[in-house]
């Protein structure tokens, strides 16, 4: 009688024992006995890293946060990593710091640094060696992400960069302004090979067909319309005082076209000199629609230059990313606690 | 050397019991404690081991007095004093050994193997041999006041403490317990205390009878002085008169 | 005394009582713990106690939490129906079972049966004088009734507690793979999500305040009892009422304290 009922209270107690150690262990994840190794990780901020969370590598949980130090000095956390002995880790190994899943507690992740150009992993001193009771394993550089509140904060402020950005770009360049300007400028550019072509033939062969000169003259009044017409547009086009200053000389090579075309109504000995300014004007043209062709002034670059393009392209392209990382790990920036 | 009580006040809540109880009890005698059911016999008498505090008042037992004695001292005093309860207060878990036995087990300087034999003994002076091994359940209300009585006499004590030994007994029973009171009193030398309303029995094992009325003892003397009083109110209470009692008041 | 504050007074009344039993309860406690120097007068009762209050306590406890285990994962999944994941009927089961439910319910259970039954023990020891009759016989009926049963109570309600919990957790596990549209591993994954070590010991904590609370308001009740029969039923009513009271109380208090 009695020692059953010793031998009852003992097995309720051992039971209850057990299930108390075994359950806490089981459900801390614990690796029960198997070898086990320390990495430590320096870094500037743990986030919300607590003692007992898991560290994954690959995705794979390989252990646990075993301790978390601010450093002496302050300016760094040292955080020791429990980790099974077997895992073999990159050269380049690094810890990354960011929540487990969408209510879950926080994780340290080991990847490969190769892989997170982008992540300011702190540049450890050589020599760094890891402190503490179980100070075997080596020591790598760790990155916190940043939490929700700061990561919405600088998305909004490249968002408005983006939208200002864009919004100038839109002012000063739009389709339909890039065709017209396009246009002006084959226009101009066959413009003044004609004008050239006809200038050509007309000094060599001045003497021998002045007869000829009214039908010339007629085609270059109307090649001298099309390119006014022209620069006319491209004037209006663009408000721009650099702009302006192109179109303001556009016009000055209109005004000597003009005088050409007067010239050449006029006395026949007066034709040399007035080809010989006609060719200086359109050497003109030609030397300012060159220039622009090449990507110099403004509207050149506005054209040519494809830095502002790409810059802005590239931030874009970078809220694209996050924006599509959200949606395929919200966990890894959304942190929710129920309890 | 005996038990003395001087001037005892116990109240309980508005409610006062004693009102200045003083008794004297003669080493060798035996004492018996009248009165009326809710006098505060019964309190008086576990006034003498410490089961209750005076508010006022000394009891003194041999040397010890009892209101100031520390726990410790009054579990060692209590030794010496042995307590018959009116329904027995046997341990119904506990088997009749066991429970005469169980003050012995408290005695330091008696040794555990020699309880058996001196549980038998018990036993065998109350007429229960053989009922070592039933439960108190298993026997009547006159085994059960001598298996009480059993066990308060295992620790051999000085002095033993009868609350209404026979109440609620047929009278052949009730005999055989005044046999045993006084045979307690005449073969081991016990004092006794004895409380009890049943006057036939009160003289027939009493040395002294004390009236105890309204707090204090009205009138102590020999059965032979108490029985030829002329105080209206013993006589109203031995010869079961009440009218005599009847405006008698202090 | 006007019928309109009649009400009022009773009001005073039970809370003078509430409070009158808690402090006497106390005191008993106190004294208990003063006597655990008696260890020859309590020592020979532990563990007839211990399977008293615990082992005799398991199978009622097991029955409430395995049962309390299905109603949690049940509940859980229906209310989290939507945005929430499914593997959170594991965190929500095994959280509410160690926190709260387990030494909780435990403690409540425990307190009618374990509660109860000391109130009218000591109680009827009281009232035909046997603790009295422990008095003359130079026991201090405080090291042998109430130590025994506050230090059994204090060791093995944890222990109750903690395999009500354990199969409360089962329980609500089985539910989720047997009814529930939750894999065993989500189920896990859900129940370690929010783990803490810590909260084992909270529970244990709690459930050894708890296994004090019942026992000594238990013994407590029994030792003041008076009168007959009725009066024994009176304390053992009390004892259970107070006891559930302090229980909840307690409770609250723990979490204020430990888990703030």
């Amino acid at each position: 009688m009695r020692e059953g009922r010793e031998l009852l209270v003992g097995f309720v107690i051992i039971a209850a024992v057990t299930a108390a150690v075994v359950g806490t262990l089981w459900l801390q994840g614990s690796n029960f006995g198997r070898p086990t190794t320390t990495v430590q990780t320096l870094l500037a901020s743990v986030g919300q890293l607590t003692q007992g969370n898991a560290v994954t590598y690959r995705g794979v949980r390989i252990g646990t946060v075993e301790a978390i130090e601010v450093e002496p000095g302050g300016a760094s956390v040292r955080v020791s990593l429990l980790l099974q002995e077997n895992v073999g880790l990159p050269d380049d190994a690094a810890v990354v710091l960011g929540p487990e899943s969408l209510f879950g507690a926080w994780q340290a992740e080991i990847v490969s640094r190769q892989n997170y150009p982008r992540y300011p992993f702190p540049e450890l001193p050589a020599g760094t060696l890891p402190t503490g009771p179980h100070a075997v394993g080596p020591v790598i550089p760790g990155y916190a992400l940043p939490e929700l509140s700061r990561l919405t904060a600088s998305a909004e402020e490249i968002s408005l960069n983006v939208a200002e950005l864009s919004e100038r770009f839109e002012v000063a360049f739009n389709q339909e302004t890039a065709d017209n300007l396009t246009s002006a400028i084959t226009n101009l550019e066959a413009i003044t090979q004609e004008v050239r072509a006809l200038v050509q033939t007309q000094s060599e062969v001045a003497g021998a067909i002045i007869a000829n000169a009214d039908s010339t003259l007629i085609e270059i009044v109307s090649a001298a319309r099309a390119a006014r017409n022209t620069f006319t547009r491209v004037d209006g086009l663009f408000e721009d005082t650099e702009i302006d200053s192109i179109v303001a000389n556009i016009s000055a090579v209109t005004a000597d076209l003009a005088l050409i075309t007067e010239g050449l109504s006029g006395e026949d000995e007066g034709l040399a000199a007035t080809l010989e300014r006609a060719d200086s004007a359109f050497t003109r043209v030609d030397r300012i629609a060159a220039r622009i062709e090449s990507g110099e002034g403004s509207l050149g670059r506005l054209l040519a230059d494809s830095t502002l393009a790409v810059r802005a392209e590239e931030v874009l392209l970078q809220l694209d990313l996050l924006l599509q990382d959200v949606r395929e790990n919200p966990r890894r920036y959304v942190r929710l606690s129920i309890f | 050397m005996s038990i003395k009580m001087v001037n005892v006040h116990r109240a309980f809540g508005e409610k006062e019991v004693l009102k200045g109880f003083s008794l004297e009890i003669q080493d060798g005698t035996t004492t018996t404690i009248i009165g009326g059911s809710g006098s505060g016999k019964s309190v008086a008498l576990k006034h003498i081991v410490g089961l209750l505090r005076p508010d006022e008042g000394n009891i003194w037992v041999d040397e010890d007095n009892v209101s100031r004695l520390d726990q410790e001292s009054v579990y060692r005093l209590r030794q010496r004093v042995g307590y018959v309860f009116q329904f027995a207060a046997l341990f119904d878990s506990m088997t009749i050994a066991e429970n005469v036995g169980l003050g012995l087990r408290r005695m330091s300087d008696f040794p555990s193997e020699g309880i058996p034999d001196r549980v038998e003994e018990c036993l065998h002076l109350v007429d229960l041999d053989g009922y070592g091994e039933r439960l108190p359940s298993q026997l009547s209300g006159g085994q059960r006041k001598r298996a009480g009585l059993a066990r308060a006499i295992a620790t051999k004590p000085k002095y033993i403490l009868y609350d209404e030994p026979t109440t609620g007994l047929d009278p052949v029973t009730t005999a055989v317990i005044d046999e045993l009171i006084v045979r307690m009193s005449e073969e081991l030398g016990v004092t006794g205390v004895v409380i009890s309303h049943d006057m036939k029995s009160v003289f027939r094992i009493s040395d002294r009878v004390a009236m105890l009325y309204d707090g204090v003892i009205r009138e102590e003397g020999t059965p032979d002085q108490i029985q030829g009083s002329d105080d209206p109110i013993v006589r109203g209470f031995i010869e079961g008169r009440p009218e005599l009692m009847e405006g008698q008041q202090t | 005394m006007s019928s309109f504050l009649a009400p009022i007074r009773m009001v005073g009344r039970g809370a003078l009582q509430a409070l009158t039993a808690v402090g006497r309860a106390g005191y008993l406690g106190t004294d208990a713990v003063r006597a655990l120097r008696k260890v020859d007068l309590w020592g020979p009762h532990l563990v007839p106690q211990m399977s008293r209050i615990g082992v005799e306590s398991v199978p009622i406890a097991l029955f409430i939490s395995m049962f309390t285990g299905v109603v949690l994962a049940l509940q859980a999944s229906y209310t989290l129906t939507g945005q929430v994941p499914l593997y959170f009927v594991g965190a929500l089961v095994g959280k509410t079972m160690i926190l709260e439910l387990g030494p909780v319910l435990t403690g409540l259970a425990l307190s009618g049966r374990v509660g109860a039954n000391i109130a009218a023990e000591i109680g009827t020891m009281r009232v035909t004088e046997q603790i009295d009759a422990l008095e003359t016989l130079a026991y201090d009926p405080v090291a042998y009734l109430v130590t025994p049963r506050v230090l059994a109570g204090a060791i093995m309600f944890p222990m109750v507690v903690i395999l009500s919990i354990a199969i409360g957790i089962a329980a609500g596990w089985g539910t989720s793979m047997a009814l529930l549209d939750i894999t065993s591993t989500e189920f896990i994954k859900g129940l370690r999500l929010f783990f803490d070590p810590w909260d084992i010991q909270f529970a244990a904590i709690k459930s050894i305040t708890f296994g004090v609370t019942v026992t000594a308001v238990g013994c407590s009740f029994g030792f003041h009892t008076r009168g007959g029969a009725e009066g024994v039923g009176q304390a053992t009513t009390r004892a259970v009422v107070i006891s559930s009271m302090i229980i909840l109380v307690l409770d609250a208090f723990w979490a204020a304290v430990l888990l703030s």
